[in-house]
């Protein structure tokens, strides 16, 4: 028996093949190639032929669609296999929105680069037009054949950047087109639901070289008996690689063949066994890894759950849950703390690890709507737990921790929920009750610990230079600088104030040291101010 | 006889439906037949354009959505949308039941003698049968208990209504009522897969070829060939897009290409009887059946796929040899007992008679399998039923109790979140918020039977946790100050899954009467008399008056507001509580308690609102009125 991935291959291939929309862009492209005389189709705009570049395009308005095509001369040889590197962070990089974390560059096919970058202020003006169609719901197909077709991609992935999610998502359909990009491309696209905008037409009999070039999107493999439509880059390699065929293939023929095998519904294997083994493994990894990220999610809220309960309960006791963590990891008694350690903590920390790792492989505009999503929830979990990790942190001797010991992920998380939501955030702590805050700074408990070590040395180094003493004094200044900041900008939340607590004991030490020579925050503790921080204004 | 027990008539019954079908050609709406006290309503067919697309109609398959508060079950419960049919066929039947005919009165008077009802037809004909069914359905069968169940019998019928429209029918577990005949190429049961764009021009000319009235066909008739070869294409696009949907996994590339084609909403409904020389073949999954319009249609042999367009019109005037064979045939059920694939059983003869690839036969597997995962989910789901009856008597049995001890009843118990019970609450709550909204996402895809929203077992658990968890959620709401970031309760932060419960809730009590919510509760708020119907619904666009489970959130939106400005909104809520304890949507033991956020509300609005009040004349509030 075959399997569902053969018959889902074969049957977007029959879908793809009755829907008309091969017909319809092939019979433009012709158009385009052979224009016929004095055709004032009244839909119809015809760009200027660029003398230098020889890249052409022409808009059909059509009642169900816009379609765009592009025509480019034939390819020159000996530039065939050129490749331009763009960087992320390159003025001339016209795509800089599709690099993610991981992939911050990405290669190019130099012939179609170039003819696209020719021509940007005419695609300029094109693109602008294109939006008011979309927005308008009329979906737009963007085609080409062999070069032209690789112009129409590159163009495709351009316009790709202004389209939001509620529209409808552009179509390419390439025939018989030179590959465009390299492997961090493929990369990059595999996790981004751009890459489901391009439909590749080729011939079974096309062999492409892909040792450096690397195929994106979906291929519609054409055999003489039937077609397949396959998604699964891994399998279109294995399908198409091979010593570069420079025959020119007629799609004209191909699509007729087509169009015949529908008829006569002669069922006949395109795919070898193994191929289609290869791309149902694949398939099953990926649905894993995204159905671990969703189903968790609600596991996730159980064990937030769970701690913010840990915080009450440690308040009630009047200490912090920071230093009841840290006093319970040094002296573990009971059940519940060894609990929220290791269970719920790593729980926590592995989901959000691999969350960060799901946003870094998606390019730029993808990721921000996965961050979008996790937003709070994102904030939340680093600053409840951050903290948590400081004490492990700290009480293993170490130091320094937001420099030398923070895990990468918070580091990211901070960086993409930090911006959005702290401007909304702090409008809100103006008036509200601060009691169920979490401080903003999720490495405000970091800065403590240092600053105790900072005071450590002070009291017990003997003989300690003077300008040493200097420098380490002027950190604790500094320290109690940032402190006071995040307090008149209520961002810090009052446990900090509890007796027992580390930020507590800090303060002691500090003012023995300082005695009364600090500003704003010595009148703020002394006069015990800070017990009514925090209540509602 | 094994026929009966597939389709649910007997081979009498066919006959008769089929002799009554033949005899309504000469009628104008429909011919009436009693035969052994079963009363055979068959309707004429019709084979002209403008009864196969209205005329007046743009929509590309010539659809209309079902209007409500005639057809209240023929919708999707849940996601909320209403079913679609062809708006010809729809507009047939109005004239039919309306009071140009004697129609209405024939089924009135059969309904009283409580006699059993077949609507039958052929072609157009058929469609009418269809329709006229659901129309008794919901007028007599879902009021009345005694109401005799109808049978539906067409012959060559064109498709009426779309997924929804099955859906529905599936749900209500009316669609065993519905048997159609399709001999093998018969192109009119086909003929709505194809977008009206592109068969209009040569329908008329096709009608005239199938109008057996008409001249007979030849064999060589270039614009039936291409009537064919268009319907044929299309059903191929329809029928490929909806296998690719079945063994998908929502695939983007499938999502993008889609917005670029036009396919018919159509699908099959009911059983469907298709028949070969030699066989009858009975197929009860809508998706299977789809398939098989399509894939019957091929052959191997090349001179037989030369003469299939005209045998598509010849076919259609095949249906009284097929009523003849019933009793000779071999008979087939195509189900997953007899799986397709397995060529050494009957079934796979049989769809070698139909013609079927092996491809064909793999698209018929998917659609069955389909099926098969949807049992599997919905049996996955009740394996958690234990954990939620288990949550929820926890929280009935211990937690209300205990805090109602305190004066101030769990909604705000749980917003002080003191109590290790509070916390433990909390992650009840968002337990079954993790079961619940796995169950949403599985119906919002359609990955459950059909019948799963109907189940009152599970109707009952949804209400259950709607009205004991809701106010958790609003607490925890109003505790974060969501409302401050997000706005009310209502209008952002109700979860699907408590509004999806409500749904069904709604559906299960309103059904007997053929009424809908909507009605149901403006009708209420009109009985109080608040003034100008356009301000209150201006008033209560978002209110939590509209559910008793959403009460604490209207207290908690009117609660900061000065009285003045919410008076109608005061006076819908005071008007439907008395009906929602009567129900069991709010809680009178927790309400009125004196510490809770309610009675601290009430106590601040003003003394005339107090004294007039419903609650104060009921004695439901009378201590704290009397010490003021």
């Amino acid at each position: 028996m075959e399997s569902s991935s053969s018959l889902k291959g074969s049957a977007l291939g029959k879908l793809v093949v009755t829907s008309g929309l091969l017909h319809s862009s092939w019979s433009k492209i012709l158009e385009i190639h052979n224009p016929p005389y004095s055709n004032q189709d009244p839909g119809l705009q015809v760009s200027k032929k660029k003398k230098d570049s020889g890249l052409e395009f022409q808009i059909h308005r059509e009642e169900k669609f816009t379609l765009v095509v592009f025509s480019a001369p034939p390819i020159c040889r000996s530039s065939s296999s050129d490749s331009t590197l763009l960087h992320v962070k390159d003025k001339e990089n016209p795509f800089p929105f599709l690099c993610s974390e991981n992939n911050p560059s990405f290669s190019l096919h130099t012939p179609a680069f170039n003819l696209f970058t020719s021509a940007s202020t005419s695609l300029t003006y094109l693109k602008s037009e294109l939006l008011q169609t979309l927005k308008s719901e009329k979906p737009v197909i963007i085609t080409g054949a062999a070069l032209g077709g690789s112009v129409a991609s590159l163009y495709t992935l351009w316009l790709l950047e202004t389209i939001e999610p509620t529209l409808k998502r552009p179509l390419c359909i390439t025939f018989g087109s030179p590959l465009i990009g390299d492997a961090s491309l493929q990369q990059i696209l595999e996790n981004s639901v751009r890459n489901s905008c391009f439909l590749h037409v080729v011939s079974a009999q096309t062999r492409i070289k892909m040792d450096f070039f690397k195929p994106f999107g979906t291929f519609l493999i054409c055999f003489d008996s039937g077609c397949v439509c396959i998604e699964d880059h891994v399998a279109v390699t294995e399908l198409l690689n091979g010593v570069h065929d420079s025959g020119l293939v007629d799609y004209s023929q191909v699509l007729n063949r087509l169009d015949q095998s529908m008829l006569s519904l002669a069922d006949s294997r395109l795919i070898p066994e193994d191929v289609i083994k290869g791309i149902e493994k694949r398939a099953e990894m990926k649905n894993l890894r995204f159905d671990m990220m969703f189903k968790k999610l609600n596991d996730m809220k159980i064990s937030m759950a769970y701690i913010e309960w840990y915080k009450k309960k440690c308040k009630e006791v009047k200490i912090g849950y920071y230093d009841r963590f840290k006093t319970q990891l040094a002296f573990p008694s009971k059940e519940f703390d060894i609990n929220i350690k290791n269970h719920h903590k790593s729980e926590l920390n592995r989901f959000w690890k691999s969350v960060v790792e799901e946003v870094e492989r998606r390019p730029q505009s993808d990721a921000s709507i996965l961050k979008r999503r996790f937003l709070f929830s994102g904030n939340n979990y680093r600053r409840m737990i951050e903290p948590l990790d400081i004490a492990e942190y700290y009480l293993e001797g170490r130091k320094e921790y937001r420099t030398t010991g923070r895990s990468h992920h918070y580091v990211m998380l901070e960086k993409w929920f930090g911006m959005e939501s702290i401007l909304i955030e702090k409008e809100r702590c103006k008036k509200r009750d601060l009691s169920d805050l979490l401080t903003f700074d999720s490495c405000f408990w970091a800065e403590v610990e240092d600053s105790l070590i900072v005071i450590n040395q002070l009291n017990t180094t003997v003989g300690m230079r003077d300008d040493v003493r200097e420098v380490l004094t002027r950190k604790l200044v500094e320290f109690e600088g940032y402190v006071w900041e995040i307090i008149t900008k209520r961002e810090v939340s009052p446990e900090i104030f509890l007796e027992e607590s580390s930020f507590m004991k800090w303060w002691k030490e500090y003012k023995k040291i300082k005695g009364f020579n600090s500003f704003y925050l010595t009148e703020f503790m002394n006069t015990r101010k800070y017990e009514s921080y925090g209540k509602s204004q | 006889m094994a026929f009966e027990a597939l389709t649910g008539v007997n081979g009498d019954l066919i006959t008769i439906s089929w002799m009554a079908s033949k005899g309504a050609n000469q009628t104008e709406h429909y011919l009436k037949e009693e035969v052994g006290g079963i009363v055979f309503f068959a309707f004429p067919p019709s084979f002209s354009a403008e009864d196969l697309f209205a005329t007046a109609n743009t929509s590309p398959f010539g659809e209309i959505k079902m209007k409500r508060n005639q057809f209240p079950c023929m919708r999707s419960i849940g996601n909320n949308v209403d079913a679609t049919v062809n708006e010809a066929f729809l507009k047939n039947l109005e004239v039919i039941i309306g009071p140009r005919t004697s129609f209405y009165a024939s089924v009135q008077s059969a309904v009283e003698r409580e006699q059993q009802i077949v609507f039958t037809g052929h072609s157009l004909g058929g469609a009418t049968a269809i329709l006229a069914t659901v129309w008794y359905l919901e007028t007599y069968f879902i009021r009345n208990p005694n109401v005799p169940e109808p049978r539906c019998v067409t012959f060559g019928a064109p498709l009426v209504g779309d997924y929804i429209f099955k859906h529905a029918l599936g749900r209500e577990n009316w669609s065993r009522f519905f048997v159609n005949f399709v001999t093998r190429f018969d192109i009119v049961p086909r003929i709505m897969l194809a977008r009206k764009a592109s068969i209009e021009k040569i329908l008329p000319h096709v009608l005239g070829q199938l109008d057996p009235r008409r001249a007979s066909i030849q064999e060589s008739d270039q614009i039936i060939t291409e009537f064919y070869t268009t319907v044929m294409r299309d059903t191929y696009t329809v029928a490929s897009k909806a296998v690719c949907q079945l063994i998908g996994n929502g695939e983007a590339f499938l999502e993008t290409l889609s917005s670029f084609l036009e396919l018919s909403p159509y699908r099959p409904v009911g059983t469907f009887v298709f028949s070969t020389q030699k066989r009858l073949v009975v197929v009860n999954n809508s998706d299977a059946i789809l398939q098989m319009l399509l894939y019957t249609c091929q052959s191997n042999d090349e001179q037989e796929l030369s003469l299939i367009p005209f045998l598509s019109i010849r076919d259609h005037h095949g249906y009284e040899e097929l009523v003849q064979s019933i009793g000779i045939k071999l008979l087939n059920h195509l189900d997953l007992h007899n799986p397709p694939l397995d060529g050494e059983n009957s079934i796979g003869s049989a769809l070698n008679d139909l013609g079927m690839s092996t491809r064909g036969r793999q698209c018929i597997h998917a659609a069955l399998e389909a099926e098969k995962q949807r049992v599997e989910n919905q049996k996955n789901i009740e394996t958690k039923k234990d954990k939620i009856v288990e949550r929820l008597t926890w929280i009935v049995e211990k937690y209300k109790p205990k805090c109602q001890t305190h004066k101030n009843g769990y909604y705000d118990s749980f917003k002080d979140s003191k109590e290790d019970n509070d916390f433990k609450a909390n992650v009840t709550r968002v337990e079954l918020a993790g079961i619940f909204d796995e169950v949403l996402g599985l119906v919002k895809k359609g990955q459950l039977p059909d019948g799963f929203e109907g189940s009152g077992g599970w109707i009952n658990l949804a209400t259950q946790y709607r009205r004991l968890i809701e106010p958790l959620d609003i607490s925890n709401y109003y505790r974060h100050l969501k409302n401050e970031d997000t706005g009310p309760y209502m209008l952002h932060g109700r979860p699907s899954r408590y509004i999806y419960a409500q749904r069904g809730y709604e559906h299960r009590i309103l059904k007997p009467k053929g009424m809908i919510a909507e009605d149901v509760f403006w009708n209420k708020v009109n009985d109080l008399n608040l003034g100008l119907q356009q301000e209150i619904q201006e008033n209560l666009k978002i209110s939590g008056s509209k559910c008793g489970s959403c009460f604490w959130a209207e207290v908690e939106e009117l609660k900061g507001k000065p009285y003045e400005e919410v008076e109608v909104r005061v006076k819908t809520l005071q008007g439907m509580l008395e009906g929602w304890i009567r129900d069991g949507e709010v809680d009178d033991k927790e309400i009125f308690l004196e510490g809770s956020t309610f009675r601290k509300w009430w106590n601040t609005l003003p003394d005339n609102h107090r004294l007039h009040s419903p609650l104060y004349l009921r004695g439901r509030l009378m201590d704290e009125t009397r010490a003021t």
